[in-house]
């Protein structure tokens, strides 16, 4: 992989092209600005205040200005401000970037305070930080980004962590598409090896948040945890995206944390009731798309009988055991005996085990193009939150009650959540100060989707029908005389579920409670000397259900299975902070904190294997020998820490931060980790004369080390149970070799930015390069298989993950009526590369989710790089680069894998527009993911199984009745004798000129199966994120009673576009899903994605 | 206070869910036979029984799939067990368990065997020991394996017995320590006589068949080395509780096997397939009717008329879901040497002049007389089709022509490894493997194929990509066409 260009490797003159487009559209359009004009001025009379933010933050640098005059002055460092304005001024305007301008009447007050609302996403200048301290941004020496709760709750989605695509720059989100399914999130690239080891840390309200694998089984996805925080209740949400930002979480900041800050009863005097409502409706948005030309059967044949049920009494038919649509040509008039037929005994064709079912009558041989479509049908989400908030002088506090309830788009899949959310703080004292916050999630579904590829998977049987089913035969799911103990199926020879029956009797149940909150103590000795004392706790309990009724394809006498999750993690903290000024020039803060993390984790299966009775779902109700298994771990990590910061005439900033942690997980002589980091920033605006037009323009560089722990239990080998043979017990040898002399992971990094802001606020642009490091990666490196072990763990490689992430924001235009049009551009790009690997290992393969295809890690190349089989091509001659075609026909596969591509984007960038008009406000938001490959399972099958679109095309271009006659010729180089000759001259789409030719089935399955370079998509795609149109209701319609009424139109996913070659697939949910997560890049039945379309509704009481 | 809390974190980090190490062999010993008698069924059923044309399954017989990675999960998948073995036979021997020790170096001259016989040179000496630091085992030739693999054998037959202790745990001889000496003793005939092409086996057969008192081999289907399953769902024969469809739908008889048992009117054809469906429709005379392997789809689909003119593999085998009144969780076993193997290798041995003690004539005939006691002995009661009583042949199968122990030296070897090519019915890669040594029967690959058998099966992807510097001192090794499906292993010298 050579590398030329460090800012666009891998693109192509015109990918360059369409990315300076990209950044042109948001810097020329921000440039279009609207100056206003400023007036004089006579008496004085002084006039002071502070302006904070709807955090209750302070805002340095906001523009306090006398309406109509050139009197103003700006907001220091605590966000006050004191200026002398004429007599008669009656107007004070507050403004600041990204926040909605304000006018307030001065009267006889002295004292004016005020709140100003953010308006544009990403811009405000204070920020949460690390710990949960609120900083300026402009003293930053590191990127981060924040989110207002507003912007994730209007257009909301149910997975909390789908809501950040295309708002934070550097943040890629792969998904896997059904209801409450679980997310992947990368910050700034892949950073360990291990291929789940790479999701952020969550800190809600200082206390961190567990989002550790989802514990899949049986290919069900049960969600992660950070996808059930509630977006009714954030305040705001602060991405830490380097560890020089994050460095003081220690063991826990390699891959960036996000910081979310929970609403507070606020300002309002008295009780404030919210309530906020949203309905929307969910449809599947991107399909693959089949061929209607042929049915089911096999070289043209098909006569229905007993549809491959060898155990019925009705004789086999004519090809009728064939689930591939390989059969005779549909819609010529023909009729055929089907499973969905009508028969002599007033039943369906397919009702096989009845032995009165009689004769099948013929019926229409037609295709039944919507026949997988109508499987799907229309999701609907109710989100309902009413809050309460209080406050007066001593304390405030904010009680929320949320209900979401969500059913998808496939038969019986739904999800209810219920969230309390209680957030309280009380001032005893003038120095003695109490915070609690508590929240409780429960999540009930009475069916979560399976995926994968299996009998139980939705797209698995689209890929394994046919394109003359109806699939609304099914939904009667029981046999004739047959009900609640043998299904009714499509297909019987190879056994396929019918799909309702699977989706309303086999259910995967699942009852999660999650409980996370923490309290918190605050003393003040003095003003300059603080104590904090912090206990937090996050727990949940996750019952999952598991049905199969009988007559299931792998459980004939059905099964029943229970499992449990237990999940605690304790937090202890403690932190001690000394704030103080030396002269007039020189402030700083020192703290010193330290912290005590608990965390156990319990997990028990039991399966009834064969039930007694059917139709009954208990543990007791079992003919056969009860599974179980178990896993418990406990794991602690004690740390301490200090920091401080500096800044000399709010010019200069420098933070520096020391952690020490302690891992229960490491050898003890090797538990201590140092974790240091040190950032600088400068407002070079202030050092050197710059134009007017400048208003901050600012430089900054970030250094730190962050590490990453391990797991419990990954220094010694031990012995596993396995089942019994009768009443003899069993162990097994492990197969992954542990390591008693690890050591921790080590990530190094360094982030230097320019942050800018221009024309009093109305364009900013940050920009940040980073480069980070990750060594002594703790890995199960794969063992090869003769030496008996599967992996060992150890200590090995080096990760590089560097790029750039551009942020933009601009208010392009600002009329005096009132218009207003925002702008905010994100963009980032990385580039993780292997480094190193351990000694004898070239390569790693990290993940091998689908068939022969992998994703491994090779020494000198990129991560997420895909290899696998490829075509055998000619190496030299006039057919040079063909494929070489076997004397049997089918294409040569090459000795080695090759790399097919990458599963990681080159780029990804969105860009999001608000218009305000009086009360109508419209956000659109596009995202957009150019680059990167995925591979398809569900491709490879269903065009070896006739369905698809394409494997139509070659036979439908011949004579009815003459489709099969001829074989088909695959394009490429026959060898002949030791020279090779063109393997078909006929591109006509019959392909009836060639050497070596094969039956229509063979051309297109063995083309596919087995090489993964035949298998391949491009990932890019743009999404219309979001589409906003708000309205709020003047104030005056609803008296005293209601204010804020603001009833909005939401749509998310509106509309997607891919390029041509990918007409089947939304490459964002081509994932598979694992026990331990999503993998990107290959598609492995997924289900569609959807776009979702509804109104929001909020008042304020 | 929370800092001297460093000093619980060995407690912590303790496993809660695993022991770090045992002492009682008895808890590793019956897994290891179980999962190698568990292989055993499963690759005779999806490839071996194919290369050995006894089924026919079209998405194998065109070997298209036999590709690095379908590699991996065949015989060189028995590695997994060989650190297990290991285990075992190093704790038993610390602790003067000789008994366990001796099962654990047949069970490991067993696999072995078998993972050398489909690939060439493996990975021996050093293979199974990343434990010790080995995490890039070297090839070691097949001549070195096969001296090894006897060299343990010899060892484990004298251990056997010199200590007293009872082999619990033993699912395979359930603690008789004679039979496992039975065992390791034809083992060690089979391993003698399939490197014969290259060694002389004369002295070492001799050794053995010589002096039954030191060297005890089998005598009956009843000593032979084959896993009992259970009438239990966990402990069932693998296949009854595989998908009908993978049965049914896609295995059949070959054409080969129904040819040649129709030439014999041999009764284990109603053993080893079903009657076609069109036959028991019609309610005449059960009829079979082998399928070619490697044609083309729809030929095969088409062939005699269609699927209801096939025959499919046998009711022994039968999925659970095939038939919940007929299939049987322990009527089938899995075995890992039959009987009447051993006796075609002395009847071999003694026409060949390798041994001089017997009767080539009876040897033969107790094998071929073994096969129909043993399948009688396996058929449930309540079979129709077949009984017990179907399985046992009229005396006058003995004489005919194509059985009796008659003609030339060619014509009766040729009867020999007729016979025991039969015995070697899903056993594994057993029957491929003397196919591959004596040509017997003749397998003509199929229009699918690029024109040939494969002779032995490609190194696993994940040998080449993670141990590529000793694959690539193997695949010189090999010699022949390199790391292709048809490289000659070492004692496949035709």
């Amino acid at each position: 992989m050579k590398q030329k260009n460090l800012i666009f490797p891998h693109l192509g003159k015109w990918k360059k092209i369409l990315f300076f487009l990209f950044i042109l559209t948001g810097l020329m359009t921000g440039l279009v600005f609207a100056q206003e004009l400023n007036a004089q001025q006579p008496q004085k009379k002084g006039i002071s205040g502070i302006v904070k933010d709807s955090n209750g933050l302070s805002i340095p640098g906001a523009s306090v200005i006398v309406k109509s005059t050139t009197t103003g002055t700006v907001t220091d460092t605590d966000g006050k401000y004191s200026m002398s304005v004429p007599a008669d001024a009656k107007i004070l305007v507050f403004s600041f970037v990204g926040m909605a301008t304000s006018e307030v009447e001065i009267r006889n007050q002295t004292q004016v305070n005020v709140t100003l609302l953010s308006t544009v996403i990403g811009l405000e200048d204070v920020v949460v930080t690390a710990l949960g301290i609120p900083r300026a941004k402009k003293g930053l020496g590191y990127a981060v980004q924040e989110i207002k709760g507003d912007a994730l709750n209007t257009a909301r989605e149910s997975n909390f962590i789908n809501s950040l695509a295309g708002k934070v720059a550097g943040v890629n989100i792969s998904s896997s598409g059904a209801v409450g399914s679980s997310s992947r999130i990368i910050i700034r690239g892949e950073k360990s090896l291990n291929f789940y080891g790479n999701d952020p840390l969550y800190v809600v309200d200082g206390v961190p948040v567990g989002n550790s694998g989802t514990s899949n089984s049986t290919s069900v996805d049960y969600g992660n945890n950070a996808s059930e925080i509630n977006p009714a209740d954030v305040e705001s949400m602060t991405v830490l995206k380097g560890p020089a930002a994050s460095a003081l979480y220690g063991s826990r900041a390699a891959n960036g944390v996000i910081v979310i800050t929970t609403k507070s009863g606020g300002k309002n005097k008295g009780l404030g009731v919210t309530v906020n409502s949203g309905t929307t409706f969910e449809e599947v948005l991107r399909f693959p798309k089949f061929q209607n030309q042929f049915g089911a059967g096999y070289g043209g044949k098909y006569e229905g009988s007993n549809f491959g049920a060898g155990w019925s009494i009705y004789p086999g038919g004519v090809q009728d055991s064939y689930d591939e649509s390989w059969g005779p040509r549909l819609n010529v008039g023909t009729l055929e005996k089907q499973p969905q037929s009508p028969t002599s005994g007033g039943m369906r064709g397919g009702d096989v085990a009845n032995p009165n079912r009689g004769e099948i009558i013929p019926t229409p041989w037609i295709a039944y193009p919507n026949n997988m479509k109508d499987f799907f049908g229309t999701g609907k989400t109710y989100f309902n939150n009413v809050s309460l908030t209080g406050s007066n002088e001593k304390g405030d506090f904010r009680l929320s009650y949320t209900n979401l309830d969500q059913s998808g788009i496939i038969p019986n899949n739904d999800l209810k959540r219920n969230t309390f959310a209680l957030k309280g703080k009380y001032k005893f004292t003038d120095k003695f100060r109490a915070e609690a916050s508590m929240n409780y999630v429960n999540s009930i579904s009475t069916n979560r989707p399976e995926t994968g590829y299996g009998r139980n998977s939705i797209m698995y049987f689209m890929t394994w029908s046919a394109r003359n089913m109806d699939v609304n035969s099914l939904r009667n799911y029981w046999q004739k005389g047959f009900e609640g103990k043998r299904q009714f199926q499509f297909n019987y020879g190879e056994n396929h579920n019918n799909p309702f029956f699977y989706q309303y009797e086999n259910t995967r149940g699942q009852d999660k409670n999650h409980l996370f909150g923490t309290a918190e103590l605050n003393y003040e000795f003095s003003k300059k000397l603080t104590l904090m004392a912090r206990a937090g706790g996050d727990m949940y309990n996750d019952f999952r259900p598991m049905k199969w009724a009988v007559s299931t394809a792998d459980y004939a006498k059905g099964r029943y299975q229970e499992d449990t999750q237990y999940f605690m993690e304790k937090n202890l903290d403690f932190l001690l902070n000394y704030k103080d000024k030396i002269g007039d020039n020189f402030n700083y803060r020192i703290s010193f904190g330290g912290n005590q993390m608990n965390r156990t984790n319990r997990s028990r299966t039991l399966v009834a294997p064969e039930l007694l009775i059917p139709g009954i779902y208990t543990l007791t109700n079992n003919a056969s020998q009860l599974e179980r298994s178990s896993w418990d771990s406990k794991m602690r990590v004690n740390s301490l820490y200090v920091f401080s910061q500096m800044d000399y005439k709010s010019t200069y900033y420098l933070d520096i931060t020391a952690r020490n942690d302690w891992s229960s997980t490491l050898p003890i002589n090797n538990n201590s980790i140092f974790y240091p980091s040190v950032s600088f920033s400068a407002l070079t605006n202030q050092i050197v004369k710059m134009p007017e037009w400048v208003d901050i323009a600012k430089v900054r560089l970030g250094l730190a080390q962050v590490g990453n722990g391990t797991g419990p239990y990954n220094l010694y080998s031990t012995l596993n149970f396995g089942t019994p043979w009768g009443d003899n017990n069993i162990l097994y040898t492990d197969n992954t070799l542990k390591n008693n002399n690890l050591k921790p992971e080590i990530t190094f990094t360094y982030e230097v930015g320019t942050d800018i802001k221009l024309f009093k606020n109305r364009l900013g642009i940050d920009f940040t390069y980073y480069d980070t490091r990750s060594k002594n990666q703790i890995i199960s490196v794969p063992l090869t298989s003769s030496t008996s072990y599967s992996s060992r763990i150890i200590n090995a490689g080096e990760i590089q993950n560097y790029g750039f992430e551009i942020m933009l924001n601009a208010v392009p235009i600002k009329l005096s009526n009132g218009f207003q049009w925002n702008l905010a551009l994100n963009y980032s790009l990385n580039r993780g590369k292997v480094l190193e690997l351990a000694d004898g290992i070239p390569a790693i393969v990290q993940s091998a989710p689908g068939e022969e295809a992998q994703i491994i890690a090779r020494v000198g190349e990129r991560m997420g790089a895909i290899w696998g089989p490829g075509y055998k091509r000619v190496d030299s001659g006039p057919l040079k680069g063909e494929i070489i075609i076997g004397s049997n026909g089918i294409p040569v596969a090459t000795d080695n894998f090759i790399h097919i591509g990458n599963i990681n984007p080159d780029w990804i960038g969105s860009l999001m527009n608000n218009f305000a008009y009086k009360n109508v406000s419209v956000g659109l938001l596009v995202d957009l993911h150019y680059g990167g490959q995925f591979l398809s399972h569900f491709y490879n099958k269903a065009m070896g199984s006739g369905q698809l679109l394409e494997s139509g095309e070659g036979r439908s271009a011949r004579a009815v009745g003459h489709e099969y006659d001829d074989p088909y010729y695959i394009v490429g180089a026959a060898s002949v004798g030791g020279t090779y000759v063109q393997n078909s001259t006929s591109t006509d789409g019959t392909f009836s000129q060639g050497k070596y030719g094969v039956d229509a089935r063979d051309f297109h399955k063995l083309l596919l199966d087995h090489f993964s370079e035949g298998q391949v998509f491009d990932a890019t795609y743009a999404k219309l994120r979001e589409v906003t149109i708000g309205y709020k209701f003047p104030n005056k319609l609803f008296g005293n009673i209601l204010n804020d009424v603001q009833l909005s139109l939401v749509a998310r996913n509106l509309f997607l576009w891919t390029p041509k070659s990918n007409q089947h697939f939304d490459p964002e949910v081509a994932s598979a899903t694992s026990g331990a997560g999503i993998i990107p890049g290959f598609e492995d039945m997924s289900l569609p994605s959807t776009r979702s379309y509804g109104f929001n509704l909020n008042l304020k009481f | 206070m929370m800092f001297s809390c460093t000093k619980d974190f060995k407690s912590i980090n303790t496993n809660l869910n695993a022991p770090e190490r045992i002492s009682d062999p008895s808890l590793l010993l019956p897994g290891i036979i179980w999962d190698a008698a568990n292989r055993n069924v499963a690759e005779s059923f999806y490839v071996y029984g194919v290369l050995a044309d006894q089924f026919e399954e079209n998405y194998m017989s065109s070997f298209t799939n036999l590709t690095r990675d379908f590699s991996s999960g065949q015989s060189w998948a028995n590695y997994g067990m060989i650190k297990n073995i290991y285990n075992l036979i190093d704790l038993s021997q610390k602790q003067g368990l000789a008994n366990y020790q001796a099962a654990g170096l047949i069970l490991k001259s067993w696999i072995f065997l078998r993972i050398t016989d489909s690939y060439g040179p493996i990975p021996y000496t050093e293979a199974g020991k990343a434990g010790e630091g080995i995490n890039f085992p070297k090839y070691d030739s097949q001549e070195t394996i096969y001296a090894g693999l006897l060299k343990d054998l010899e060892t484990a037959n004298t251990l056997l017995g010199s200590t007293t202790e009872m082999m619990s745990g033993d699912n395979l001889y359930n603690g008789n320590i004679q039979n496992w000496k039975k065992f390791a003793n034809s083992l060690s005939l089979r391993i003698l006589l399939r490197q014969s092409g290259r060694k002389d086996p004369s002295a070492e057969m001799q050794k053995i068949i010589g002096n039954p008192s030191t060297y005890p081999i089998f005598t009956s289907y009843k000593d032979q080395a084959a896993l009992q399953y259970l009438n239990k769902r966990e402990n069932a024969h693998p296949i009854f509780l595989k998908q009908p469809s993978n049965w049914q739908g896609s295995e059949q008889l070959t054409q080969n096997l129904e040819v040649i048992l129709k030439s014999m009117n041999d009764p284990r054809l109603a053993v080893f397939a079903m009657p076609t469906p069109a036959s028991v429709t019609a309610g005449g005379p059960p009829q079979y009717f082998g399928v070619p392997n490697g044609m083309q789809q729809a030929e095969t689909t088409n062939w005699n008329g269609g699927v209801n003119n096939q025959s499919t593999l046998g009711l022994l085998w039968a999925p659970e879901q095939f038939s919940l009144e007929f299939a049987s969780p322990d009527a089938a076993q899995s075995v890992f040497m039959p009987y009447s193997e051993l006796e075609f290798i002395l009847a071999e041995a003694k026409e060949k002049g390798y041994i001089t003690t017997g009767d080539a004539q009876t040897y033969y005939m107790n094998g071929i007389k073994d096969q129909f006691a043993y399948y009688a002995s396996r058929i449930p009661s309540n079979f129709i089709l077949p009984t017990a009583a179907m399985v046992i042949p009229p005396s006058s199968y003995y004489t005919q022509t194509n059985v009796a122990y008659t003609g030339t030296q060619t014509e009766k070897l040729h009867k020999i490894y007729t016979q025991k090519w039969l015995s070697l019915f899903f056993c594994g890669s057993e029957a491929w493997a003397e196919w591959r040594r004596v040509g017997v029967p003749t397998i003509i690959p199929g229009p699918k194929t690029n024109g040939y058998v494969p002779v032995r099966l490609l190194y696993p992807a994940d040998e080449m990509l993670q141990n590529n510097a000793n694959y690539k001192e193997a695949v010189k090794m090999l010699g022949g066409d390199g790391d292709a499906l048809t490289t000659r292993v070492w004692w496949d010298i035709d």
